[in-house]
């Protein structure tokens, strides 16, 4: 089965204002922009399977940042099985549907290789998805890149604008997506 | 093996007892909402897409087509096939194709109900018709 791994774990994020931020001696990252959906069955209602509600919260994202799936050099996205995230790819607008197979494939998620660096933690798939809640750890590695604090096999060079996405329930009764876009201050 | 499976017995609530009598009948039950019209599954007492109170209790033909399906060939319990059927009367559904072979389903096979028992209420399957 190809289905991330189970793991303890945690994590935590400071959110703060840009004065207090700046006196804390890190590089700063701001969120420029966020959207978040939901999809659910609608009581068995034309029921379509083959798209989430990234298509929704992915462009509210990138409109309110001002930003375009193009620009972004770092791509942290919830990794639950490999149908997760190449479902994401394309509703997030990476890639075309239908494209996401290919994408992934040609090697663009490789950090130092392809056009969308990606989970470069190992993201859950490989690393961790401690006590069933995979959203934190991919924020913290968004960012690690951002801050150039990302393991130096990995680190993307000049990273300064990444996006974290998440989804979960999507075959289930209360399926929701969310997406954030940060950037380096 | 299939039917030497356990399932769970399911906890009702006031918002379902009548589905789940219906379904010691072997009936079953979803709503419609005679303020939109909408037919929906599973049943509540608030119609999901319009909020009136005003949903009734309509009986189902049984009759459904796979709108897709996955195998688990291995778990616990023996293998099983999860799917979403939709019913003639419209709702989608998510459930189980039982008594079956399970390589042999496909997408947009006919189906029909088929009702599993339990220590209480029997549970809703679909089977190929």
């Amino acid at each position: 089965m190809d289905c991330c791994v189970v793991t303890d774990g945690g994590g935590a994020l400071i959110v703060t204002t840009p004065e207090i931020a700046k006196s804390l001696k890190k590089p700063l990252v701001r969120m420029i922009g966020h959207g978040e959906a939901m999809k659910g069955p609608r009581g068995g209602k034309d029921l379509d399977l083959t798209y989430s509600a990234g298509v929704w919260s992915g462009p509210r994202a990138f409109e309110e940042a001002g930003v375009t799936p193009k620009d972004i050099k770092y791509a942290s996205i919830y990794d639950s099985f490999t149908i997760t995230v190449l479902m994401q790819l394309e509703d997030i607008g990476f890639c075309k549907k239908g494209e996401g197979g290919k994408f992934v494939a040609d090697g663009n998620l490789i950090s130092g290789v392809g056009k969308l660096p990606f989970n470069t933690d190992g993201g859950g798939l490989c690393s961790n998805h401690p006590v069933n809640r995979g959203g934190m750890t991919k924020i913290i590695e968004a960012v690690r890149q951002l801050r150039g604090e990302a393991h130096p096999k990995v680190q993307v060079p000049n990273c300064d604008l990444a996006v974290a996405h998440g989804t979960g329930g999507l075959l289930g009764v209360r399926h929701a997506a969310s997406t954030c876009i940060l950037e380096r201050a | 093996m299939a039917d030497a499976k356990k399932y769970p017995t399911p906890q009702g609530n006031p918002e379902t007892t009548q589905f789940w009598e219906a379904a010691k009948q072997g009936k079953l039950l979803f709503k419609r909402c005679t303020a939109c019209g909408e037919p929906h599954y599973f049943p509540r007492s608030i119609c999901p897409f319009c909020f009136s109170d005003k949903t009734v209790w309509e009986e189902s033909s049984g009759e459904a087509t796979i709108y897709t399906f996955s195998l688990m060939r291995k778990s616990a319990a023996g293998p099983f096939a999860i799917a979403y059927v939709t019913l003639k009367e419209g709702p989608s559904l998510q459930t189980n194709i039982v008594d079956c072979e399970l390589d042999k389903l496909k997408i947009g096979q006919k189906v029909k109900v088929v009702f599993k028992p339990t220590d209480g209420a029997p549970l809703p399957f679909f089977t190929p018709a």
